[in-house]
């Protein structure tokens, strides 16, 4: 009885270590610059369910509707929840910041695990003036040698403060930053993430975006978190949109 | 004399191909080719048929749906390689706050308003001061999707590297983008008459070494 009590805490134990975390809310806020000169303001909650690998945004500005982003596909929806529009995406959510984050494998971004495991490797691990670990990832999958280039990454406390990405010929493409750091229920979350992405006529776009009050693992609203996926009729038979 | 003969075409054909193979390589390289990006950026913006809304649940709904190849701003989106891109004058990993923040100053008042405002919409703040000076795009899809081809390879090396299935990704994704499918099945046909010839040259090889 003992021997069983003992292996009932140990398994209790190693449970308690191997939390898995499945959702997450937050106030979300997305600011564009863009290399028009254009602005971009985009306001409202953001919902990520990790089982379904659901991605969901419920918007009021500019104007109120929702997004779904799932299996490779965007949906648009407006206020009363009808279809929009669609649009196939190469989106993976799993590499999404809520899946990382709720993950555990932010502060990699990923890189080492999941489907891209194996693509990169770590070449070189320095210190920067500011006493940020740098790594550089570079490609080691062959075939994929001639088409993506390396990756850098800083890292302070064990958390992604920067990552850039390059292309094969060491040009850089993008950046991200991470900052404002906040732990909710044991989830390490940024609360800004700013992106800029270098055109190749040297302008560049920039995205900063602010989550604020972020709720982990919230229990209920499943209808949001679950969002039913608007069905996508296809055209009548004999009515060829290709002809109109 | 017909063996050596045949072996001299086919290195001829091979350095050919490959020549080919590079000289695209090479053009893509100079940004000669047009990424897929760059050819239907127009296309991004997604049609609204917000004038018949239907019951979704209920009833299937007729939209017209515009099937472009995006990728999300997400951590995904940046494992990507452009061949177009020339390097700016930046240092990577270094966030210069000031920079940043001036470049939003004038869109921060109006963040500020819509979000201690809850339920502000731009039909509300439209007229006022607050989105007077500012060019606003409401292109919501581009904050969250950017188009391009999957990690932004050009369908030259899709076709080229991953072969049929590559020109079926290209095919699909682009939402039957004739140019695009075309160019990949050049990188397919490419990939195929390499492997070909490379074959035939060693069986001629072989071939030759064991008749003469």
């Amino acid at each position: 009885m003992k021997k069983l009590a003992f292996l009932v805490f140990l398994f209790s134990f190693q449970n308690s270590f191997g939390q898995e975390f499945f959702r997450l809310k937050a106030d979300v806020s997305i600011k564009d610059k863009l290399a028009t000169g254009a602005y971009r303001l985009t306001v409202g909650k953001v919902y990520y369910d990790k089982p379904s690998m659901g991605l969901i945004y419920k918007l009021h500005f500019p104007q109120e509707e929702t997004i779904i982003i799932k299996d490779t596909t965007l949906y648009r929806l407006n206020k009363k929840d009808s279809l929009l529009a669609s649009q196939t995406v190469t989106i993976m959510n799993e590499f999404s910041i809520f899946h990382l984050s709720l993950s555990g494998k932010l502060a990699d971004y990923g890189i080492n695990s999941g489907k891209i495991n194996g693509v990169y490797k770590i070449e070189k691990v320095e210190k920067d003036a500011d006493g940020r670990v740098i790594t550089t990832w570079k490609v080691v999958e062959k075939r994929l040698l001639k088409i993506l280039g390396k990756i850098k990454m800083a890292n302070i406390d064990k958390k992604l403060d920067a990552i850039a990405f390059y292309d094969v010929s060491d040009k850089l493409l993008s950046q991200q930053f991470f900052k404002d750091y906040v732990n909710v229920k044991g989830v390490v979350f940024p609360q800004q993430v700013t992106q800029i992405s270098y055109n190749s006529d040297g302008t560049q776009n920039i995205q900063q975006t602010t989550y604020k009050n972020i709720v982990i693992d919230e229990n209920g609203q499943d209808t949001i978190y679950n969002h039913p996926i608007p069905v996508v009729a296809l055209p009548k038979s004999g009515n060829s949109p290709k002809q109109k | 004399m017909k063996g050596k003969l045949s072996i001299i075409f086919a290195t001829a054909i091979s350095f050919f191909f490959v020549a080919c193979q590079k000289k695209q390589y090479a053009y893509v390289q100079q940004g000669k080719v047009e990424t897929y990006a760059s050819t239907q950026a127009p296309k991004a913006k997604l049609s609204v048929a917000e004038a018949t809304p239907v019951a979704v649940e209920a009833t299937p709904v007729a939209v017209s749906e515009e099937v472009s190849t995006a990728a999300i701003a997400n951590p995904t989106e940046t494992f990507t390689a452009s061949n177009d891109v020339t390097t700016p004058q930046v240092e990577a990993l270094k966030y210069d706050e000031k920079s940043i923040n001036a470049e939003f100053e004038k869109l921060n008042k109006l963040e500020e308003y819509v979000n201690t405002n809850e339920g502000t919409t731009l039909a509300d703040v439209q007229e006022t001061e607050l989105a007077k000076d500012l060019k606003l795009d409401t292109n919501v899809t581009s904050t969250v999707a950017a188009g391009d081809l999957p990690l932004n390879i050009p369908a030259f090396w899709w076709g080229c590297v991953l072969g049929l299935v590559g020109v079926l990704v290209v095919y699909i994704v682009t939402d039957q983008d004739k140019d695009q499918t075309k160019k990949a099945l050049y990188g397919c046909l490419v990939w195929v008459g390499v492997w070909l010839l490379w074959w035939i040259f060693v069986v001629l090889i072989g071939g030759g070494s064991f008749f003469f």
